[in-house]
């Protein structure tokens, strides 16, 4: 195989594309002073809609490298006439609103398995985190109708509250915390005492407005004129309706100090969370911790690169040149693409990485091996480094394919951890069978080419004895 | 260099430290980490020497099945049973107040039972299936026997890896010892590199194979391991000289981890010239066609 222009061209181009996307993030910080690590303010997210595709572009850090907390939610106790799987987005939208209210830059909030919430906050302690998380509160309107509560509302409600009125029960309006817009701390001009003003959606003002103007009609004193707010399981309001309310808002007053106005107003309008949320699971590592982890990978990572470029040098001479230069464009594109997928990077997704590095190391060496037989079998250079190349490739193919099976695996059926390992072990791979075929035989065809290159011991071989 | 005369004495070795580890998963099975075993986790940095056993007389007042161990000189492992979220909290704040904890470099994690479950369950499905997979691409590539022989060398692997660390978490009760995600993920790494490595050796046998030659099947693996030696030592030394400065510079917590990739690559690299080849030349004489 002679030099292919196209080939070279193809990885000029690529080998620009990575050095781009591996140093603008930089350059871009740098003129606008921002530190070089965590997300970029300010820039527009690179998107390919049709990929479903937006990012930023920078190496993004799971919670093990950068410090933070990770939990694993689990939903239970989903309110009836709701599929475990609403209760669980209806959640995910909560706490995601809960999240980035709090100003937590590369929180991550995104559902796993059916009933389950993965909540990533980077720089928080588990403290802090539950803080942010909040309290759920479900709020709940409820009337008064002659009777005597079931089991099912004595099990949803507090028996004593359920129970205030002998001969009446509680009985769902259909009203929820789910239906509230806004809410906040207000006070009565009346009493100056505090309360807190609730705002409904169309669905819920239009089901106030017809449940008070329904209520009126009974007599003042009568329970059935009543409106009960539970929160949770607590009645907290239990309030004479005087005149139907349509304008979409409520007030809830009720004893309150200042600062419980305050906290059940944010529990409001943080949104009702539709089911019992508990921690499954939770993972804090200290920052400094997870610094010092990536210090030490990145240390691993030079030394090993260090390490595999000084042996290609002293054992393949020439050719070892070749692949070292190959080598670097390799981890290069690797990075840009991690970078450009946003993937995730943990200690085990780098443990994948380092894996990629000895498979691509590992596809040089194939190679290289094979050309030196070739030559020691009294093959000219353009024809030994055609023929290694030619029979290095079955063993480069299987090997390759047969981890990107297992990659496969992993990445569809693993757990999140083990993810992060398949899908940069497979990117590793992908890359390293590029870089091993395409790019290393171009340069070795090019450094062929050259008379000064042609001398056998070069490739740390001896002239054949007779060909 | 005869690798295939001797293979006795190889397969003799590779049992020699199988069989011990066997034992030892039979009657202790393995030192489980937290995300296996459900609870909660502290890895308590101090900013000066602290002696687990004060750690250790502190917990015991909350009776929680608390184990402390030394981790390093200036930290301890504090591992209980599942706590709430008050115990938690209390227990943190009693730590913070009574020790020099420094916060930045302790690391701290709870685990529920059911996910604990769920892991142990996905991690040994995960490595039937991946191997099932293997078997059917090696068999489409050689035949089944090359495909059989890949994934016995794979298991070889696994087993030498999980033995060791059910020895060494166990019997010589070390952290170090411990089964958790991360070495799920080395067990992985091991596999791949592992299969990675016995291809490049079947696939000179292949090849081999393919040219007329007047050498038996015998002498032809023997050959053809020889021919790739060179390669399979070069690539494994690379990858050992980097995990051994890892696992020297490692922190406590992943410690394990490294040396957990460590003896599988070793192992991996063992299994491949010393058992994968020679387990087709026994099946060849067993079964001649």
């Amino acid at each position: 195989m002679r030099v292919d222009r196209r080939l070279l061209g193809l990885i000029a181009v690529i080998a620009v594309i990575a050095i781009f996307i591996d140093g603008f993030a930089y350059v871009y910080r740098l003129a606008t002073s921002q530190p070089l690590t965590g997300p970029i303010r300010g820039v527009p997210t690179l998107s390919i809609p049709f990929l479903g595709f937006s990012q930023q572009i920078y190496v993004h850090k799971g919670l093990d490298l950068q410090g933070g907390t990770h939990l694993e939610l689990q939903i239970t106790q989903v309110r009836s006439g709701t599929t475990i799987q609403t209760a669980r987005d209806i959640a995910v939208a909560i706490i995601e609103r809960r999240v980035n209210s709090s100003g937590y830059a590369e929180s991550v909030v995104r559902p796993e398995g059916s009933d389950r919430i993965i909540v990533e906050l980077p720089g928080v302690n588990l403290e802090q985190a539950k803080q942010i998380l909040g309290k759920t509160s479900y709020l709940t309107i409820w009337k008064w109708e002659p009777g005597t509560p079931d089991a099912a509302t004595l099990a949803l409600l507090n028996p004593t509250d359920a129970q205030k009125y002998a001969g009446y029960k509680p009985v769902p309006t259909g009203i929820d915390g789910s239906m509230i817009t806004n809410a906040s701390r207000s006070t009565d001009p009346n009493t100056n005492l505090p309360d807190v003003t609730i705002s409904f959606d169309n669905t819920g003002s239009n089901l106030f407005c017809n449940f008070t103007r329904d209520r009126v009609t009974h007599p003042q004193g009568d329970p059935q004129n009543k409106l009960a707010i539970f929160i949770d399981k607590d009645l907290v309001e239990d309030a004479n309706v005087i005149s139907e309310i349509c304008g979409g808002s409520a007030i809830i007053t009720g004893g309150f100090t200042a600062a419980s106005a305050q906290a059940l107003a944010i529990q409001l309008s943080s949104g009702a969370l539709p089911g019992t949320i508990s921690i499954a699971s939770a993972t804090e590592v200290g920052a400094t911790l997870g610094a010092s982890t990536v210090k030490l990978s990145l240390l691993a990572g030079a030394f090993g690169l260090a390490i595999v470029i000084l042996f290609m040098l002293l054992y393949y001479r020439l050719p070892g040149v070749v692949a070292s230069v190959a080598l670097i464009l390799y981890a290069a594109i690797a990075l840009a693409i991690f970078k450009l997928f946003g993937v995730t990077l943990t200690l085990a997704g780098l443990a994948g990485f380092i894996l990629s590095i000895g498979m691509a190391v590992d596809a040089n060496v194939l190679i290289f091996e094979r050309v030196k037989e070739e030559l020691r079998a009294g093959r000219t250079l353009g024809a030994a480094m055609e023929a290694g190349v030619h029979r290095a490739w079955p063993a480069i193919r299987d090997s390759n394919i047969s981890t990107l099976i297992t990659c496969f695996v992993l990445y569809f059926f693993g757990a999140p951890l083990i993810k992060g390992f398949a899908i940069t072990l497979a990117i590793g791979v992908a890359v390293s069978m590029f870089s091993a075929v395409v790019t290393t035989q171009q340069f070795l065809q090019i450094v062929a080419g050259l008379r000064p290159a042609r001398r056998l011991a070069f490739y740390g071989v001896r002239a054949p004895k007779a060909a | 260099m005869n690798i295939v005369g001797r293979r006795n004495w190889y397969f003799l070795l590779s049992l020699a430290i199988i069989l011990p580890g066997m034992i030892s998963m039979a009657f202790f099975g393995f030192r489980l980490g937290i995300d296996f075993a459900g609870g909660d986790q502290y890895n308590l940095a101090f900013t000066r020497p602290v002696q687990a056993s004060a750690v250790q007389k502190e917990m015991d007042t909350f009776n929680v099945e608390a184990i402390v161990q030394q981790a390093g000189s200036n930290g301890v492992l504090v591992t209980t049973k599942p706590l709430s979220s008050v115990q938690e909290t209390t227990i943190r704040a009693d730590l913070t107040k009574t020790f020099p904890v420094d916060p930045s470099k302790s690391s701290y994690a709870q685990v529920g039972p059911t996910i604990a479950k769920e892991l142990v369950v996905g991690a040994g499905g995960l490595i039937a299936i991946a191997s099932i997979l293997i078997v059917m691409y090696l068999s489409f590539r050689f035949n089944y026997k090359f495909a059989v022989c890949a994934v016995l060398a794979l298991l070889h692997d696994v087993f030498v890896l999980t033995g060791i660390y059910s020895i060494l978490g166990k019997v010589f009760n070390l952290p170090l010892g411990e089964i958790n995600t991360l070495f799920v993920t080395a067990v992985l790494t091991v596999i791949g590199f592992s299969v990675h490595d016995t291809i490049v050796i079947f696939d000179r046998i292949r090849e081999n194979l393919r040219q007329a030659s007047r050498l038996t099947f015998e002498q032809n693996v023997n050959l053809s391991i020889i021919q790739s030696l060179a390669r399979s030592l070069n690539t494994s030394m690379t990858v050992v000289f980097v995990l051994v400065a890892l696992f020297l510079i490692s922190p406590q917590n992943i410690k394990g981890f490294t040396l957990a990739l460590l003896i599988g690559i070793v192992s991996g690299t063992y299994s491949s010239i010393f058992n994968a080849s020679p387990l087709l030349v026994v099946w060849r004489r067993l079964d001649p066609r």
